[in-house]
């Protein structure tokens, strides 16, 4: 019986014997993706929590079970959690490590010490994040924006959130470098940049924002750090600063970094529709090419977060320019996958679920985005309930159910053993109306002018927030359901082999399954595309001893 | 907080009608476009579905020019117009009208309250408000901002699909003329701390004729009874005081209730509480919230001669429990009839027996019975009446 990487691993220091401080210790990229994962979602389930207390707090109009002040730090706590702890580490965190290398063929990323330490980073700067709960001033109670001057007057802890968020910047940047180098460097002999499947092309992608923009925010917070206890006017008025600034500077790094959430989540859903269609993904280049330019484009549209705070008409009319031509390569890519399904064998297992409700739930997400770059129309909408609902639509029915759509694709992959498909099924149904039930009541209630982080509203709006709450309960339960549906698969689930769902990348020809330690037993030479079918099957086969086509 | 989105629909501002176009021609393009991805991705993936393809029948087809082009370049046409419709009722949004043909009101927002400053009256009088009053048909420029040590807030009136952030330091301006009288609710849009979900205002619209009479006098509202409040009341609403502490109740909004203060403190220990806020904080609350608020002597002594008159008729009215069943500021009818301006219609003697015996005489529409006779004091049943008839 042959080792796999639950069995064996390399450390970064020393050899120890007992297995919890062989996971503590582990530089194996896959080990380490897991322990992301676990952590991630931990926080995950932690942030839900949160907004499910809002949620019943705003059932009815008036104070029932929380304070303004409580509300206040709940949404910042749900907040900071969503963004910082789980959906920017998110996909690249994960799958990032678990599969990308086994995509390009590589025995591990370029600096797997360098992996394991930014893991580290990552706990730490959770742990700091998490702390300020249990501190006499309590957790911030900014919103997960960090505002100045609000930021730099009120009395909660905002400071460990800005330390926590500082260092998490940091884990980002040297996750997105050891990327960078590990797809310059380990690719597999033949594969060139467009033999590269389409999800390593998201990552890459991602990885130049992660380097290039995350330092502007690690700037920004050090400013406020500096302002609110040092005194240097940068931000705040009454010290001369401007607060306009700040919000500039927080979203130069912060829209971008909508795009490091995306991207990597487009790549899964280019893996997932060939391979349930039975085809050679339609359009590769473009596909690959609009990632590369929606992460460039994507650095100059920050200023369309900005067109109520005072900036300038034409410097709106300008970002508001920009900001549509993001959504041209993001609508090509949705073509791109829709035309992959034409005339395939369209086989509606799981992932593949996932992915066309991501395709319903994204589209919704996208034009509703598309509502908002409108000047005139923003406007009205801005900070509103509309907002709200536009960018859960976009990242928890774009990036997070996609990455759902990936747990459920790679799951076999991961543990060696399949899940239930028709309890996953039912999981993916609740999800999906729950989804639609709790975020689409918010586009009429922002509409009608709800704005958003109000602990308490006009009665007017209750009928959206009652929707809204049942919509809730029925997409958490079906959330709880999915876990219990990979807890049951990973521990009593049916053995399958390498290869279950009939996929052509790299990461399906392992010589054991789950993968062994070094992944492929030899490093494979690529001179073919990454999505070859003839006739429903996959083109290449390999020997997986000697890593040899045999086709 | 009682409140309702009044006159949302009413197309209230003149430009709401362009900004809600621009609305509405996205929509029915989103819709095009999200049916042009959703309807052939259901419809191959029934078309399709595994059980009736062969594996020989599978095709593929990785390219295809003209389709290509036509999926980017008829979107990103559609893109464009609308692009240009958003900017285009930008605008018109953001176009201000000439100072010389508008009014021009200051507006201040800070934790957790708005005020409104006019311009001079004829006689040289400035009013200074809590909502904004505006004559119909008339262009208004709003000048607004925060004080230094506040925080961002933004006006936003949803009925005229306006809003501008409130930025301390700033002045931000805003405009809009509405062709409807009605009300109209403002929200604080920007996130600005405890109070944020409560800070409301409202802007009336009215005729013009009563506008001008309104503003050319003295009197706090348009229609306000030419009972003058005192000077320390207006001053404690201005300054945004009531934001914080409520006065007539014991309700604790983010500092404590002020009720019955004056009774419980001595002027100059008032004097400090308002000058030097962090000089002695009551047991359960924070040192720093209340900014030090600085303001000529006089005014200051307004406010204390305020605390220590406050209006004995109204805080029996509530107490009393009147308010659950009779409205006072609105015509709106709770379980009796409303009692607003009640002291026009009818004498004292007739509201004292109103009180004393309700069923004596029951308005046309309501019952007898519903409402017990009240035994209080004559001395409290004339603070009562007087309540009722200054309340305008």
């Amino acid at each position: 019986m042959s080792k796999s990487y639950f069995d064996e691993t390399h450390c970064a220091i020393g050899h120890p014997k007992s297995t919890f401080m062989q996971w503590m210790l582990t530089v194996d990229h896959k080990r380490i993706g897991l322990m992301y994962a676990a952590v991630m979602f931990t926080f995950f389930f932690i942030a839900v929590s949160t907004a499910l207390l809002m949620r019943f707090e705003l059932f009815a109009p008036g104070q029932q079970f929380i304070d303004g002040d409580t509300f206040n730090q709940a949404f910042t706590l749900h907040g900071v959690i969503m963004i910082f702890l789980f959906i920017v580490p998110g996909i690249p965190a994960v799958f990032g490590n678990i599969v990308m290398p086994l995509m390009i063929g590589a025995k591990d990323v370029s600096f797997p010490r360098l992996n394991w330490f930014t893991f580290w980073l990552y706990i730490f700067g959770s742990a700091i994040a998490i702390a300020s709960l249990f501190t006499d001033a309590g957790f911030a109670d900014t919103g997960w924006t960090f505002y100045a001057p609000y930021s730099l007057n009120t009395g909660t802890n905002v400071i460990f959130t800005l330390v926590a968020a500082f260092v998490l910047g940091m884990a980002s940047i040297l996750t997105g470098l050891n990327f960078l180098v590990t797809i310059h460097r380990l690719r597999a002999p033949g594969m060139t940049f467009f033999k590269m499947p389409l999800f390593v092309w998201g990552i890459y992608a991602t990885a130049w924002i992660q380097l290039l923009a995350t330092p502007v925010v690690g700037i920004t917070l050090i400013l406020a750090i500096m302002e609110k206890y040092f005194g240097i006017g940068i931000f705040d008025p009454s010290k001369g600063g401007d607060p306009v600034l700040f919000e500039h500077l927080f979203w130069i790094y912060s829209h971008p970094a909508v795009y490091l959430m995306i991207l990597p989540a487009f790549g899964i859903m280019s893996e997932i529709i060939p391979v349930f269609s039975r085809r050679e993904i339609f359009g590769y280049r473009t596909i690959a090419l609009s990632s590369a330019s929606i992460a460039g484009i994507g650095y100059l549209v920050w200023g369309h977060h900005l067109y109520t705070s005072g900036m300038a008409d034409i410097a709106k009319t300008v970002f508001s320019l920009l900001t549509f031509f993001v959504a041209i390569p993001t609508g090509i890519k949705f073509y791109d996958w829709i035309a992959t399904m034409y005339k395939g064998k369209i086989i509606l297992s799981t992932p593949m679920l996932w992915a066309m409700g991501t395709i319903i739930t994204f589209a919704i997400g996208g034009l509703t985005g598309v509502t908002i770059a409108m000047i005139g129309v923003d406007i009205h909408l801005q900070d509103t309930y509309y907002t709200v609902a536009h960018f859960h639509y976009a990242m928890l029915g774009g990036v997070v159910f996609l990455f759902f759509a990936g747990m459920h694709y790679w799951f076999p992959l991961v543990t060696g053993k399949m899940y239930d498909e028709s309890k996953a099924k039912i999981a993916f149904y609740m999800q999906f109306v729950g989804f639609n039930l709790l975020w689409f009541p918010m586009f009429i209630a922002g509409f009608l002018g709800m704005p958003r982080r109000y602990f308490d509203y006009l009665p007017e709006f209750q009928i959206y927030h009652q929707f809204s709450f049942f919509g809730a309960l029925l997409f958490i339960a079906g959330l709880v359901f999915m876990f219990w549906v990979f807890y049951k698969g990973w521990t009593k689930g049916e053995k399958v082999g390498p290869n279950p769902w009939h996929a052509t990348t790299l990461e399906w020809h392992m010589p054991t399954s789950p993968p062994p330690l070094e992944n492929h037993s030899k490093v494979p030479y690529v001179d073919f595309d990454p999505y070859e079918y003839h006739h429903g099957e996959p083109v290449v086969k390999f020997d997986y001893e000697t890593m040899r086509r045999i086709d | 907080m009682s409140n309702t989105l009044e006159g949302f629909n009413s197309q209230a501002a003149t430009f709401a009608a362009d900004v809600d176009q621009a609305f509405w021609i996205n929509f029915w393009i989103s819709i095009i476009l999200f049916l042009s991805v959703v309807v052939p991705m259901i419809y191959f993936a029934w078309k399709y579905r595994a059980d009736k393809v062969k594996n020989e029948d599978i095709c593929k087809v990785t390219h295809n020019t003209s389709l290509e082009l036509a999926w980017t370049l008829i979107p990103t046409a559609m893109l464009f117009v609308l692009f240009y419709y958003g900017y285009s009722s930008m605008k018109i949004l953001r176009t201000m009208p000439a100072e010389s043909q508008s009014i021009v009101v200051h507006v201040e927002g800070k934790k957790w309250s708005w005020n409104y400053t006019y311009p001079a009256n004829k006689s040289g009088y400035i009013h200074k408000t809590a909502e904004l009053y505006v004559p119909k048909d008339q262009n208004i420029i709003l000048k607004m901002t925060a004080p230094l040590n506040d925080v961002l807030h933004a006006f936003y009136v949803p009925a005229f699909r306006m809003k501008e952030d409130v930025v301390p330091g700033r002045i931000t301006k805003q405009w809009f003329n509405s062709e409807v009288i009605g009300t109209y609710d403002v929200e604080c849009a920007e996130y600005c701390g405890t109070r944020h979900s409560y800070m409301y205002s409202k802007v009336h619209v009215i005729p013009r004729a009563e506008y001008d009479e309104w503003f050319e006098s003295k009197k706090r509202t348009p229609g306000a009874p030419d009972v003058k409040i005192s000077k320390g009341q207006e001053l404690y609403e201005s300054n945004g005081c009531a934001g914080c502490h409520s006065i007539d109740t014991d309700a604790v909004l983010v500092g404590p209730s002020l009720k019955g203060i004056g009774a419980k403190y001595d002027a100059g220990y008032l004097k400090d509480a308002i000058v030097n806020p962090d000089k002695d904080i009551p047991e359960g609350f924070t040192a720093g919230v209340m900014p030090p608020f600085t303001l000529p002597d006089a005014d200051i002594d307004e406010i204390i001669n305020y605390f220590n008159n406050t209006d004995k008729g109204k805080e029996l009215y509530e107490a009393n429990g009147c308010a659950g069943c009779h409205s006072i500021d609105s015509d709106a009818i709770l379980v009796g009839p409303s009692l607003k301006g009640i002291g026009g219609k009818r004498d004292a003697a007739y509201l004292k027996d109103a009180i004393l015996h309700p069923d004596k005489d029951v308005p046309e529409g309501f019952t007898a019975g519903v409402m017990p006779p009240f035994t209080l004091p004559d001395a409290d049943v004339s603070e009562i009446i007087r309540y009722m008839q200054s309340a305008k």
